[in-house]
């Protein structure tokens, strides 16, 4: 019962909470100098011109009047047309953030698989060689500057060994091509998120493999592979489930210079590019469909989190 | 924690003295930069332009023929200095906020605590790039921008703490006396948040930094000629064929200082709040 | 027995990577067997293939009434046809237009039209389509952004089917220029335009071009196709009848060192917006060449001389300018970051009718130190020895406006330095082109960057009339005696006093030194070797892709054993999660 009253609340929360972002963006927005109708009209039109188009744009009505229609027709689900592409703004978005996700998933897609038996390992050999090896790797992984690690892998897989194409979607995931593309820029995402999981993973199953149930297994003469396996990582992995949440978050958040880089058709870019261009409509659209993404995944992670560990209390 | 201890602290432990010997290197760049540098960084020869390193120019020179070791020396300064303003400005401001929620509670908690919900809905890179684009590209609106996205968490951190002083008994005592309980909370809230604040400081510092480059990787940082790291990668990237070098450099150089901020950060975590797993 | 255990761990860990290796052997393996297969370049024009180009900036709207962005221009050029174009000499040459005449007054166009051309919806080319386009630029509802071009124009009568009579309300001698250049005289279909309404050029597109629009995906990419049915290309043009390209796929890729691997990988087949920073990569490259050509597209440093808000720029003190043309190194910028450009003298490029050699006469040659002895005798010493002059109390440091692109800082970086040695101060500020030009226009700055294209002299006409303040005569130059030369400029009929007419402007420009001429940039597109391209045209029109063909390659892009490592991929990939999941559920 105390479980679904949280929820709602948490949900019910979201409806103000959107309209806050909108309307810290709308504030942002307006302190913003320079307006697109100058690039629409190119830069050596007369002013009239430009006027014309600002007109045109509703660009010369009080802000506050733009303010009450921006809000009211997005909570009628209306996101405006983009001014620069002159299609609606949520007709873009979608494929948009299809494509982020897309790569966002299969980034984090890697990172998991790779990351809990790099952090397993790191953890049953502990004070190895093995163990010092990861432990440098994750640091120097959480270390980096993400558009390093892409400038050099553009360089060395794109350019001197041409594995791969470096910039744009092939198509769908289940294609060659499309799996091709995605390689690229997927694993360079992974390479940041990668690093936490390792060393969550690692943490987390050291915490449990201390534990007296994991010695009361062992002396109990199970096989070590159960009791690893069985015993040890299913409660290990109960933080690491949570950090993955909140890492495929901040991963979504993060991809702008990946797809700046690898110009990956996704909304980070577009978001980037809209902000350059002053197109405010989409600047707002895809900021509010981000932070839509952002709020629903960490709503997910809590509920995960609390679903995993009864102890934790609901706020 | 005795002295001894304290001393053992920072010398014994291998990582935490790498990191902090790293730093100390960055802070003696920063600060020699004009003696240790062989060149102007800003002196322009266009003779010698794009050539790799050697014995004159260590790290080679850039498209202007500028010493790339000299810049990287001053860029210290810009970088240190985004990185650790931007976190003081999250850390005084932040933790301010937070303390006044907890203090006041009822409505002054809920819209300032609200407020820090909507920033931490928009991604911290999305919203930096906002704010540049809205107020400029500067040092100071770059400090501005990377400092905001740090708000959120030291005030949540510290409003925490001071919910769970006040109900201490000492506290209750003192506010039924009808004493300003406002200067003891914030004393307690400074020592019993002392370690996480600390250690969230430094990793966030780490990451900071990341994010400035990153900005200026993008073209929303600082404005050319000055010599910061990110804008100096980005400058090269069209290069990077030509002269990897000039990416690989500056590169490098975040990474090592990124690093140090982790170890000492990442030691301090182990150390003094074992519980915290991020 | 522990170790056994430990090593399959560690397999599912290796076997990530060692996919990752095999799925990108893929690509490996595909060039391995295309590459022996490659027959010798067949000698002449071949029909067929896929044609991809990389651009920086994406397009706007296909409806050339509407834009005038540079990226729109190269595509719309493809799907519309124009009345005239430029031949390869600068000469306007017939196009849907078969012949026209002037009146002697200038005040009377009549064309008289092709009749063989269609739109791509299939309804014929006719009189009215050209009194439809030109209708609709001038109407004021619709805020054409080259509505500008046509203000000269006083109505368009159609007497029949194939022909079109322009009158003036005052003679404009640049008509046909105009109509000839970039998207300004492109013709739309009449039919489609009423019929999509605010979505043409958005989801639709229909003109007499060579090329058919297909598709488009906002910010990524945009295809036109084939239109097998033209016949009606330019005569002056190397293939008049259907282009030799299947299709065209215009791919927006902002990042040029991505454009460029991509096109050395031979994913791409052009990319334009190369910077000349990497014309050294693009020659050492292999299977791509640089392709130069000369754009009209001249640098300068524009001056404020006089502002509305409370800063009086510095450089209103005509000696701080001339200062500063003396200490620009234009040689030094054009050889380090410009290579090929030529140095300019004026604001027109010599192939430009209007041009006259005896301006070189006139312009100030890069001279540190007369910029420093005009200086002192001005006034502006150095009195408080910090490096920058100053005269009455205030520094001698120059705002300069910039845009957020690695040749334009070099450029501004390389001034800065270049201003520096002779005592002048110059900060950069940097801008996206959004809020550039507008706070150019609003004044506050000392000295900005700019590039402009321009294929006819008629820019001189916009720099510096009073009219055109505040913008983009940004200077802002009012003069009444500019005023009434400029006047002549575009009203005579004598060609001689136009001629002139611009020597005297050019003239007074540099005398008054209003900017500081850079250079005529040398364009640079980086071109794969299979792809032949017969001209690439001043204006920068690629010969409208009609004559543009590709050596067929013989390449088999979907292998066998591709497919297989593409599964095994996926397959691997799915078993891994699953056993993730696998573990996950166990813990229920």
């Amino acid at each position: 019962m105390r479980m679904k009253k949280y929820i709602l609340k948490r949900l019910l929360w979201i409806v103000p909470l959107i309209f806050l972002v909108q309307t810290l963006l709308f504030l942002l927005l307006t302190v913003i100098p320079g307006d697109i109708a100058v690039l629409i009209a190119t830069p050596n039109a007369p002013p009239e011109t430009i006027e014309a188009l600002r007109e045109e744009l509703g660009l010369e009505r009080p802000l506050i009047v733009q303010y009450i229609d921006y809000v009211t027709s997005v909570f009628r689900g209306d996101l405006g047309k983009s001014f620069i592409f002159r299609l609606p703004v949520s007709e873009i978005l979608v494929g948009r953030l299809i494509n982020s996700l897309e790569l966002v998933t299969v980034g984090m897609m890697i990172a998991v698989v790779a990351g809990i038996p790099l952090g397993v390992i790191a953890a049953i050999k502990r004070d190895s060689l093995y163990d010092r090896f990861i432990c440098t790797g994750v640091l120097f992984g959480i270390s980096v500057p993400l558009f390093f690690i892409e400038l050099m892998t553009i360089l060395i897989f794109g350019l001197y060994l041409g594995w791969f194409p470096v910039s744009q979607r092939g198509g769908p995931i289940w294609t060659v091509e499309g799996l091709r593309h995605i390689i690229l820029p997927a694993l360079c995402l992974a390479s940041i998120c990668l690093a936490m999981i390792v060393r969550l993973t690692r943490s987390s199953m050291l915490d449990v493999l201390s534990e007296d149930y994991i010695l009361t297994a062992r002396s109990k003469g199970l096989k070590e592979r159960v009791v690893i396996v069985t015993h040890a990582l299913k409660n290990a992995l109960i933080p690491v489930v949570t950090v993955i949440g909140l890492q495929y978050g901040f991963l979504f958040g993060n991809t702008v210079v990946t797809e700046v880089i690898f110009d990956w058709p996704g909304i980070g870019r577009l978001t980037y590019e809209s902000i350059i261009m002053r197109d405010f409509p989409l600047i707002r659209g895809a900021v509010l469909c981000i932070a839509l993404v952002f709020i629903v995944i960490n709503l997910l992670v809590d509920l995960i989190y609390l679903r995993l560990d009864p102890r934790i209390e609901y706020d | 924690m005795q002295k001894r201890e304290i001393l053992d602290f920072f010398t014994k432990n291998r990582s935490m003295s790498v990191g902090i010997s790293i730093l100390l290197i960055y802070l003696i760049a920063a600060i020699f930069a004009p003696l240790l540098s062989p060149h102007d960084p800003y002196e322009q020869n266009l003779d010698v332009r794009l050539s790799g390193p050697s014995r004159e120019y260590p790290f080679g020179t850039d498209q202007f023929g500028r010493c790339v070791f000299s810049r990287i020396l001053y860029g210290a300064r810009i970088s240190i200095t985004i990185g650790i303003a931007a976190v003081l400005f999250g850390l005084i401001i932040g933790s301010g906020l937070g303390i006044i929620a907890g203090y006041r509670g009822g409505l002054t908690d809920l819209v300032l605590m609200r407020l820090m919900d909507v920033l931490m809905s928009i991604p911290a890179l999305i919203l930096a790039l906002a704010v540049v684009a809205a107020l400029g590209r500067s040092i100071p609106n770059m400090i501005l921008a990377i400092g905001i996205n740090a708000l959120p968490l030291f005030a949540r951190l510290s409003r925490s703490s001071v919910l769970s002083i006040r109900t201490m008994e000492y506290i209750e005592a003192s506010e039924a006396i009808g004493t300003n309980s406002f200067n003891i909370i914030r004393y307690h809230v400074f020592k019993n948040c002392f370690s996480p604040l600390l250690i969230f400081s430094t990793l966030h510092t780490a990451s900071a930094i990341l994010m400035a480059a990153a900005l200026s990787f993008l073209g929303l940082g600082v404005p050319p000629p000055t010599a910061e790291w990110g804008l100096m990668t980005a400058e090269a990237r069209v290069y990077l064929r030509q002269a990897p070098y000039l990416v690989i450099f500056p590169s490098m150089v975040i990474l090592v200082l990124v690093l140090g901020f982790n170890l000492i950060g990442d030691r301090l975590r182990d150390m003094l709040d074992p519980k915290l797993r991020f | 027995m522990k170790k056994r255990r430990e090593t399959t761990i560690q397999l599912l860990a290796c076997s990530v990577a060692v996919l990752i290796v095999v799925s990108g052997c893929i690509g490996q393996e595909e060039e391995k067997t295309t590459e022996p297969t490659i027959t010798a370049a067949p000698e002449g024009p071949v029909s067929g293939g896929a044609y991809i180009e990389a651009m920086a900036d994406d397009v706007q709207f296909l409806d050339p009434t509407r834009t005038s962005t540079r990226a729109s221009i190269y595509v719309t050029r493809t799907i519309y046809d124009s009345l005239v174009v430029y031949g390869d000499d600068m000469s306007i040459q017939p196009s849907l237009a078969e012949s026209w005449t002037v009146s002697d007054d200038g005040l009377q166009y009549v064309f008289n039209l092709r009749k063989d051309a269609k739109f791509h919806c299939g309804e014929p080319f006719t009189s009215e389509a050209v009194k439809y386009t030109i209708d609709k630029i001038m109407d004021p509802d619709e805020h054409s952004p080259i509505a500008y071009l046509y203000q000269e124009i006083e109505n368009v009568e159609i007497p029949d089917d194939y022909t079109v009579v322009i009158n003036m309300k005052a003679p404009n001698a640049l008509l046909l220029e105009n109509i000839a250049h970039y998207n300004f005289g492109l013709i739309v279909c009449p039919k489609c335009s009423e019929q999509y309404g605010e979505d043409f050029g958005v989801t639709a597109a229909c003109g007499t071009g060579p090329f058919k629009f297909e598709s488009r995906v906002p910010g990524s990419k945009l295809t036109v196709v084939r239109n097998e049915e033209y016949t009606w290309g330019p005569s002056c043009r190397s293939n008049t009848g259907p282009p030799y390209l299947d299709s065209i796929t215009w791919r927006i890729i902002p990042e040029e060192a991505t454009r460029l691997i991509e096109l050395e990988a031979g994913n791409i087949d052009l990319a334009r917006d190369i910077s000349p920073e990497s014309l050294a990569e693009l020659v050492e490259a292999k299977g791509v060449n640089p392709l130069l050509y000369k754009p009209l597209n001249n640098w300068w440093y524009c001056f404020r001389i006089k502002d509305g808000s409370e800063r009086s720029p510095l450089t209103a003190d005509i000696n701080v300018r001339k200062a500063v043309d003396y200490a620009i190194d234009k040689e030094g910028i054009i050889k380090s970051f410009m290579p090929g450009a030529i140095l300019a003298d004026s604001w027109l490029h010599p192939s430009v009718w209007g041009y006259d050699a005896k301006i070189k006469d006139y312009v100030r040659s890069y001279d540190p130190e007369k910029a420093k002895e005009v200086l002192e005798e001005a006034g502006w010493t150095d009195t408080n020895g910090d490096g920058t002059r100053d005269k009455d109390g205030r520094e001698l440091i120059l705002k300069c406006m910039t845009l957020p692109t690695t040749t334009w800082q070099n450029i501004c970086t390389k001034t800065q330095y270049d201003l520096s040695q002779v005592g002048i101060g110059m900060d950069i500020e940097v801008y996206d082109s959004a809020s550039f030009f507008s706070l150019a226009t609003k004044g506050n700055w000392d000295i900005y960057l700019m590039n402009y294209r321009f294929s006819n002299a008629d820019i001189l006409y916009y720099q510096f009339h009073s009219s055109q303040a505040p913008a983009p005569n940004r200077i802002p130059w009012e003069d009444e005696e500019t005023d009434r030369i400029l006047a002549i400029t575009r009203s005579s009929t004598d060609s001689q006093e136009r001629l002139d007419s611009y020597f005297w402007v050019q003239k007074m420009a540099v005398e008054n030194c209003l900017t500081a001429n850079l250079f005529y940039e040398k364009g640079i597109y980086g071109v794969s070797d299979n792809l032949h391209i017969p001209s690439v045209h001043d204006s920068e029109e690629l010969d409208s892709y009609i004559g543009i063909w590709k050596e067929p390659s013989t390449s088999h892009t979907i292998v066998l054993s591709a497919c297989l490592a593409g599964i095994c991929f996926i397959l691997g990939a799915n078993l891994m999660g699953c056993s993730v999941l696998d573990l996950l559920s166990r813990f229920k």
